[in-house]
């Protein structure tokens, strides 16, 4: 379509005159959706579309701000076109009268939205503060607002009594402080208005509708002189003060300045009785309270957090139950409002979030007992929502790093906290057994003390969610309890055992997600302590695992293992730990789930593998087959016959020749079960946990394997050790597949060198059908005997991969095709073909 | 210009957004009013609803609705078309300021699709809510299972770094409030709830959301046929104010459930029969689970031998839920429960990998359900070049998912995919490039359980609301729909667009309390005993104060309140040409009206007035014209009606063939 500048700018025209009327509009709707298109479009123009846009609207919005509904959605027009650029004074003045609205849950809306430092126009900074805070200051009687130095809201804190005193409406005086105070005292503005609707000028900015000030005037029963007076002669008292303004304007400016604090006893009066209305409505009450608490962090300086954050807890006290305080009864007038919080959890969720805020405050030191104590009030009720436990746990995790000598609460903690978290943690609500569990983990690793048996009850909850805290919670405990020097060795074989269970035999997912991950920080925090065994376990039951995410645990955990065991070839000079040999996992595992572990590896010379060069042991390392060698069963350390989980220790790191602890690296690799679980993560379906095994196996061949290592002749003798380390394929899902691969790899060179290198060890299962494994390839022909059977060597099945073929094709995405263009245009093609088909389908789950 | 195309029948943005009234929350002052009438009070309507396109495509439900002052937030779903913001409903859209836990009372799931709850941890956990989330029990337990489903496969995908974790999903679980069916639960002082079976899938609810007088009704998905394992949705006659019906199949009266599945047995029988193998795709819960039953009734029946399998353990563990929440079902299971546990599947077994490359005929259910990621591609893969073996998609699929392309009729599909010829060329020796040649049978299957045109008047008539809404349906269909329940019911119907808003007025009613005094009076007034079913007029003074209305007599008010009486007087001047004296004119103008007002009191008075009632006519005439009369009236504002009756009347003249006496 051909769209010439003029034809364009009238159809602006156009759609500025149909926002204009939108506006302007009878109808709620399409004053709402007017009002919606505004908020959208405004940040978006350009500043001379942007101005012409603001003056047309201008008018339409102040008639809105007049009728004083549909706060929220104007309040979102002004902020936009404040932020949005430029301004003239007439917005910044709609702006003061939406905070002057005659319903305080309106006003402290606007308020609220109006609080952050680029919104809020710096005049009206103090009168936000104000709004926000006097719901807050008349429930709970905590003196929040200066207002010795605020004459604004000094008329808040006047009891009625003396309002009775000034109930004379001089509102002649009032234009007066129009004109002298009209940026700073906007309320009082507003109230002038109230009496003076027929005689202001007609450009005045503050034109609030009659109907409203009428309301006001008869909530005050103190006032019908005045509403008499209007009802019988109201053009008479419009003259009149008429006559008096022109009067009043030639007083001198001490008279001024007494009306002007008349009239601010009689507008604070007014709000007061407005606000106090609203604070016993249980609904109004209710929400005007939460916005208040929800920004009262924002609003609070150096000065006045501390009051801030007593007011806060005063709340959560009222929420509990408690009578509020003398004070506060006095201020308010009547207990209504305190009696219509009792109990109600959406106040206190904006209490708890706002004393989570509060604790970074200055003046928060101070306060902590007292928070403390009101926080551990909250957990004693047993009819707590499940959400304001969760946020009074977090409340209280935030406000125990303020204490700045956390054992000045370890009473606390003790005497009160505990006994009632340990209630928690039966409570019939799964929600909040799972946060006690959780604050309990973070609670401990804070404070540094255990509890442990009551995490170790946890674990057999019927819920998943909470099985899985319990579990996270002991992952940050028990290293504790080791540090601490508890008798803990029998425990945490009992928990290891346990959570074994969990991984293999638990029906949820998250459960055995967690153990994964316990066993990850286990290792992170024990690194010199990890029990092989249930490493083993860990691995070979985890790389397995129907969940995807117990997957990509288990090769986290794989490569917290490759860090520990292979520090690098480079570093490897230092010695790396040498591999604990009798710890045959793969048969712990046997006893203690019932599966069988794959394989197991044993060197044929234990004990002389750390003192004796690599060239004079040709074949260190040999295959184990699942039926396990007399060897194995003879070592001293071998825990074949023993099911328990004993932590094992690493034998303190000895200096080793660097190519001896590379191989001991890899072999101790192997025999965890290291490379099976890699493999079995790189034939996954669930790609992120193929990508995740393919880098991994990348890694371990580029610092275990040399790149030669297949070659002729540029093999050291120390490259050949290392590619002698054989492992088990026999059994796995991917044995076919590696064995293929082999194959395919193999040239006939490697036949021969294989000759040389191959397993010594003789092997049992020699008769079987696999004639076409790695392993029967990789044996000593020579002495017409498939010596290593269903083995294959760690390097060569590396090399043979393609890792990096496959890393480049798994790293796409699982949608690359759908993304792809070829993709598209089948798609196009397709739809073309198919849109004279007869039915269309039609399918929504 | 590619994109647009592909995007042509995807939805946009469809939050229903339904705006507040205000009208709805009376401020409470100290205010005197006269008269009994009430102002109506507004349910205001606003919708941002474009629904599905050209009909293949999931919507998302989230609707907005504020009745009473209450704001409550309908289902939180996402869309499956989109992998970017769009796939969430824009919730700046509801409030551009603060928190939504400000704004929103509660936020309910009718049931755990992702199209009506995948949104949820987005909303509560990162955007931010903390309010309730009410959903039914077997919701509550199934639902993270698809989120936590439904994240794997947004992980999956590449560039997902803004996605909600796991911890998030928990975290919103446990703001789940959960709902029983038939039990009204308080959310506040004024706002409560109800559920109602819905049928579509298990732990699918309607639900009745009333504050006051007012009420909604939402009916999420459902179904108005009992289908193998679900029961039929039911509703009260609740009247409600709007009823929001979903309207996928609106103008289709769907051939019998009965047929789809013979038809789906039928071909599952002759895959396996000629020793193909058959794969499902499926998603963990809700599909699968009436497939099992099917087939394994029918494996029973026939006894049949190839083997049956599910793919991973989610399903198994749907199943665990579909035992747990046995009393969510249809009859026929419960009944047959004691006997057999229908969801203890014989026949069926899980899945390992290494099965796929099995000879012979098996049947294999497998995640997920659109053939765009794990194990159901990998199978598919292995299966999809020889012709024997057959793929049924049961449910739908995403535009550019494989599942998508091979509905469409592609019969070659392009991998780009290296890894993939390795594998074909494993399966297929010589097909040696980046294709993949589909010659399996496919087919598809709808088994959705929504209701058709006839359910959705048969709602109507159990429910019969005062309006209706009609959403997630095609706009054309609608249209259809619309018309006709208009014209069968004529109630309002609307079919919001996207950003639309649409007003619904309400007449609530509002309880008074009326003085005894008051009711005294009216008694002694005489009159026929009042009758409950019949409106009667009564005049007092409203007085709302402290959240409570009464009605009482005038003087009682004044009392209460301390305010002194004024008398309102209406005046009035009626010149009338009569050429007759004053006292003679008064007189004729008293006979006019003994024969005009009857029943009515009319007194002619010695002092030279006449009344009628309260009031009261006078007549005058100056000197200079003495056939010029002014009558003077003057009423009461009680009789107002009767004053501005009289003095139209006389200003008519008098008729000529009056006597003056």
């Amino acid at each position: 379509m051909e769209t010439s500048p003029g034809r364009g700018c009238s159809i602006t025209m156009e759609i500025l005159k149909h926002l204009e009327s939108s506006l302007e509009s009878d109808s709620h709707t399409q004053v709402l959706q007017g009002l919606r298109l505004l908020a959208l479009t405004l940040p978006e123009l350009e500043a001379p579309l942007r101005g012409s846009v603001i003056r047309r609207v201008l008018g339409p919005l102040e008639g809105l701000v007049r009728e004083g509904r549909r706060a929220v959605a104007l309040m979102d027009v002004l902020l936009a076109t404040y932020r949005s650029g430029p301004c003239d004074s007439r917005l910044v003045s709609l702006m003061a009268s939406m905070l002057n609205s005659q319903n305080p849950s309106d006003a402290a809306l606007c308020a609220a939205a109006t609080l952050h430092p680029e919104t809020c126009p710096p005049g009206l900074r103090q009168k936000v503060v104000a709004v926000l805070l006097g719901p807050l200051q008349m429930v709970t009687g905590v003196t929040l607002l200066d207002w010795t130095n605020d004459r604004h809201t000094d008329q808040q804190t006047d009891h009625r009594h003396t309002d009775r005193q000034t109930d004379h409406r001089h509102t002649d005086q009032q234009t007066d402080h129009r004109h002298t105070d009209r940026q700073t005292d906007h309320r009082h503005t507003d109230q002038q208005t109230d009496h003076r609707h027929t005689d202001q000028p007609a450009d005045h900015r503050h034109t609030d509708q009659p109907t409203d000030h009428r309301h006001t005037d008869q909530q005050t029963d103190n006032r019908h002189t005045d509403r008499d007076h209007r009802q019988t002669d109201h053009r008479q008292t419009d003259e009149d003060h008429k006559q008096t303004d022109e009067d009043h304007r030639q007083t001198d400016e001490d008279h001024r300045q007494t009306d002007t604090d008349q009239d601010r006893q009689t507008e604070g009066r007014s709000s007061l009785s407005l606000l106090l209305d609203h604070l016993n409505h249980k609904p109004s009450c209710i929400s005007l309270l939460c916005v208040s608490v929800s920004s009262a962090p924002y609003v609070t300086d150096m000065d006045s957090s501390a009051s801030v954050i007593l007011a806060v807890v005063s709340l959560l006290r009222i929420c509990n139950g408690h009578s509020p305080s003398p004070e506060s009864k006095a201020a308010i007038g009547c207990s209504k409002a305190s009696t219509n919080l009792i109990g109600c959890s959406k106040v206190q969720r904006c209490c708890l979030d706002s004393l989570a805020s509060l604790s970074t405050c200055p003046g928060a030191v101070e306060r902590v007992v007292e928070v403390f104590h009101v926080l551990v009030q909250n957990l004693q009720n047993p009819d707590s929502d499940p959400t304001v436990l969760q946020k009074n746990y977090q409340a209280m995790l935030r406000w125990l790093s303020v204490s700045a000598e956390p054992n000045s609460l370890a009473d606390l903690v003790t005497e009160d906290l505990l006994p009632v978290l340990k209630k928690r943690v039966c409570d019939v609500r799964w929600e909040v057994r799972d946060s006690t569990l959780e604050f309990l983990g973070q609670l401990c690793e804070a404070l540094s003390c255990t509890v442990t048996p009551i995490l170790l009850e946890a674990l057999c909850d019927q819920e998943s969610y909470v099985r899985a805290s319990a579990i996270s919670a002991l992952a940050r405990t028990l290293p504790l309890s080791d540090q601490q020097g508890e008798p803990g060795n029998q425990t945490q074989e009992q928990t290891l055992g346990q959570l074994l269970d969990i991984l293999s035999q638990d029906s949820e997912g998250f459960p055995r997600r967690a153990v994964v991950q316990f066993f990850i920080s286990w290792l992170k925090t024990h690194p010199s302590s990890s029990s092989s065994s249930s490493l083993c376990s860990v691995l070979s039951l985890g790389s397995t695992d129907l969940d995807w995410e117990v997957k990509v645990h288990t090769l986290e955990l794989v490569e917290l293992l490759m860090e520990e065991t292979l520090p690098g070839h480079q570093e490897s000079e230092l010695g790396s730990a040498p591999p604990p040999y009798g710890g045959s996992g793969g048969t712990n595992l046997l006893t203690h789930t019932d599966l069988t572990h794959p394989y197991a590896v044993t060197p044929s010379q234990p004990s002389p593998l750390l003192t004796h060069t690599p060239t004079e042991l040709t074949h260190p390392y040999a295959v184990t087959p699942s039926q396990p060698s007399p060897l194995t069963h003879t070592h001293p350390t071998d825990t074949h016959t023993h099911p328990t989980h004993t932590p094992l220790t690493h034998t303190p790191p000895t200096h080793t020749h660097p190519t001896t602890s590379v191989v001991c690296g890899l072999s101790r690799l192997v025999e965890l079960g290291v490379v099976t679980a890699l493999l079995n993560g790189l034939f996954d379906c669930d790609r992120p946990v193929a990508l995740k095994a393919c880098s991994l196996l990348l890694r371990l061949r580029d610092a275990v394997c040399p790149s030669r290592s297949l070659g002729k002749g540029a093999m050291t003798t120390d490259d050949t050790t290392v590619a002698t380390v054989t492992f088990d394929l026999r059994g796995q899902v991917w044995e076919r597949e590696v064995t293929r691969k082999l194959q395919e790899k193999r040239g006939s060179d490697w036949v021969k060198e294989s000759r040389e290198v191959g397993c010594d060890r003789p092997n049992k299962n020699r008769d079987s059908d696999r004639t076409d494994g790695a392993g029967s390839e990789a044996c000593d022909r020579s002495t017409g005997k498939s010596v290593c059977e269903g083995s294959a060597r760690v390097c060569e099945v590396l090399w043979s991969l393609g890792l990096e073929e496959r890393q480049s094709v798994l790293s796409q995405s699982s949608d690359h095709v759908q993304n792809s263009p070829l993709s598209l245009l089948e798609d196009i093609l397709n739809a073309t073909d198919t849109s004279h088909t007869d039915e269309v389908i039609v399918d929504c789950y | 210009m590619a994109r647009e195309v592909r995007c042509k029948t995807v939805e946009e943005p469809s939050l229903v957004a339904l705006a507040k009234t205000h009208a709805a929350t009376p401020s409470f002052k100290n205010k005197t009013a006269s008269g009994s009438h009430l102002s109506n009070v507004h349910l205001c309507i606003s919708s941002s609803c474009f629904l599905s396109g050209a009909g293949q495509d999931v919507g998302r439900s989230c609707i907005l609705v504020s009745i009473g002052g209450k704001n409550i937030m309908l289902d939180c779903g996402m869309h499956m078309g989109f992998n970017d913001d769009r796939r969430f409903p824009d919730f700046s859209y509801i409030t551009q300021q603060g928190r939504l836990t400000e704004f929103l009372d509660c936020v309910i799931i009718s049931h755990f699709h992702l199209d009506h709850c995948g949104a949820l941890p987005y909303m509560s956990e990162m955007v931010g809510y903390d309010g309730p989330i009410y959903m039914t029990h077997p919701t509550k337990a199934i639902c993270p299972i698809l989120l936590e489903d439904f994240r794997k496969i947004t992980v999956d995908k590449k560039g997902e770094t803004n996605f909600f974790t796991s911890q998030m999903i928990k975290d919103c679980m446990k703001k789940v409030v959960p709902l029983n069916l038939h039990q009204t639960v308080q959310v506040d002082d004024e706002l409560e709830i109800k559920a109602y079976y819905a049928g579509h899938v298990l732990g699918a609810a309607m639900v009745q959301i009333k504050v006051g007088s007012e009420s909604v009704v939402y009916t999420g998905d459902y179904n108005m046929t009992p289908d193998r394992h679900l029961g039929a949705a039911w509703i009260d006659k609740c009247r409600p104010d709007i009823l929001i019906s979903e309207s996928t199949y609106a103008t289709t009266i769907r051939d019998s459930k009965r047929c789809r599945e013979r038809d789906f047995l039928k071909k599952v029988h002759e895959t396996v029969e000629r020793g193909g193998k058959v794969l499902i795709p499926v998603f963990a819960l809700g599909r699968a689970q009436e497939l099992c039953i099917l087939l394994e009734t029918f494996w029973e029946r026939m006894n049949m031998k190839a083997p049956i399998y599910f793919s991973t353990g989610l399903t198994e563990k749907a199943n665990h839920y579909y035992k747990l929440f046995i009393t969510w079902t249809n009859q026929k299971i419960r009944k047959t429960f004691v006997q057999r546990n229908m969801f203890e599947f014989k026949h069926i077994k899980a899945f390992d990998r290494s099965y796929a490359d099995n000879p012979g005929p098996m049947v294999v259910f497998a995640t997920p359900g659109m053939l765009h990621a794990g194990q159901s591609l990998q199978i598919f893969k292995k299966w999809a070049g020889n012709e024997k073996n057959m793929i049924i998609m049961p449910g739908y699929c995403v535009q550019g998912t494989i599942g998508h392309k091979i509905l469409n009729g592609q019969k070659k599909l392009e991998m780009e995919n290296r890894q993939t010829v390795i594998e074909i060329e494993r399966c297929e020796p010589g097909c040696c490039h980046l294709s993949l040649e589909v010659k399996l049978q496919v087919e598809y299957m709808s088994f959705s359980a929504h209701a058709d045109a006839k359910g959705i008047m048969q709602l109507i008539r159990m429910a019969e609301p005062r309006n209706m809404l009609l959403v997630h349906g095609e706009a054309k269909k609608m249209e259809f729909l619309k018309d006709k329940i208009e014209q069968e019911f004529t109630i309002n119907c609307f079919m919001p667009a996207n950003g639309e808003t649409t007003t619904v007025i309400t007449n609530p009613s509002v309880p008074v309390d009326i003085s005894l005094n008051l009711l005294k009076r009216e008694m002694a007034l005489g009159g026929p005993l009042p009758d409950p079913k019949k409106p009667r007029t009564m005049h007092g003074t409203l007085i709302m104060k402290d959240n409570s209305l009464r009605l009482v007599s005038p003087e009682q008010a004044l009392k209460e309140l301390g305010l002194n009486e004024h008398q309102l007087r209406f005046t009035c001047r009626v010149q009338l040409q009569d050429p007759h004296s004053d006292p003679d004119t008064l007189s004729r103008i008293y006979t006019h009206l003994k024969s005009v007002l009857k029943g009515y009191t009319i007194q002619h008075l010695p002092d030279g007035t006449v009344m009628v009632e309260s009031i009261v006519i006078k007549v005058s005439s100056s000197a200079e014209e003495p056939n010029t009369k002014v009558l003077l009236l003057s009423w009461s504002y009680q009789d107002e009606d009767l004053g501005s009756f009289l003095s139209t009347l006389l200003k008519k003249g008098l008729p000529s063939g009056l006597s003056s006496m």
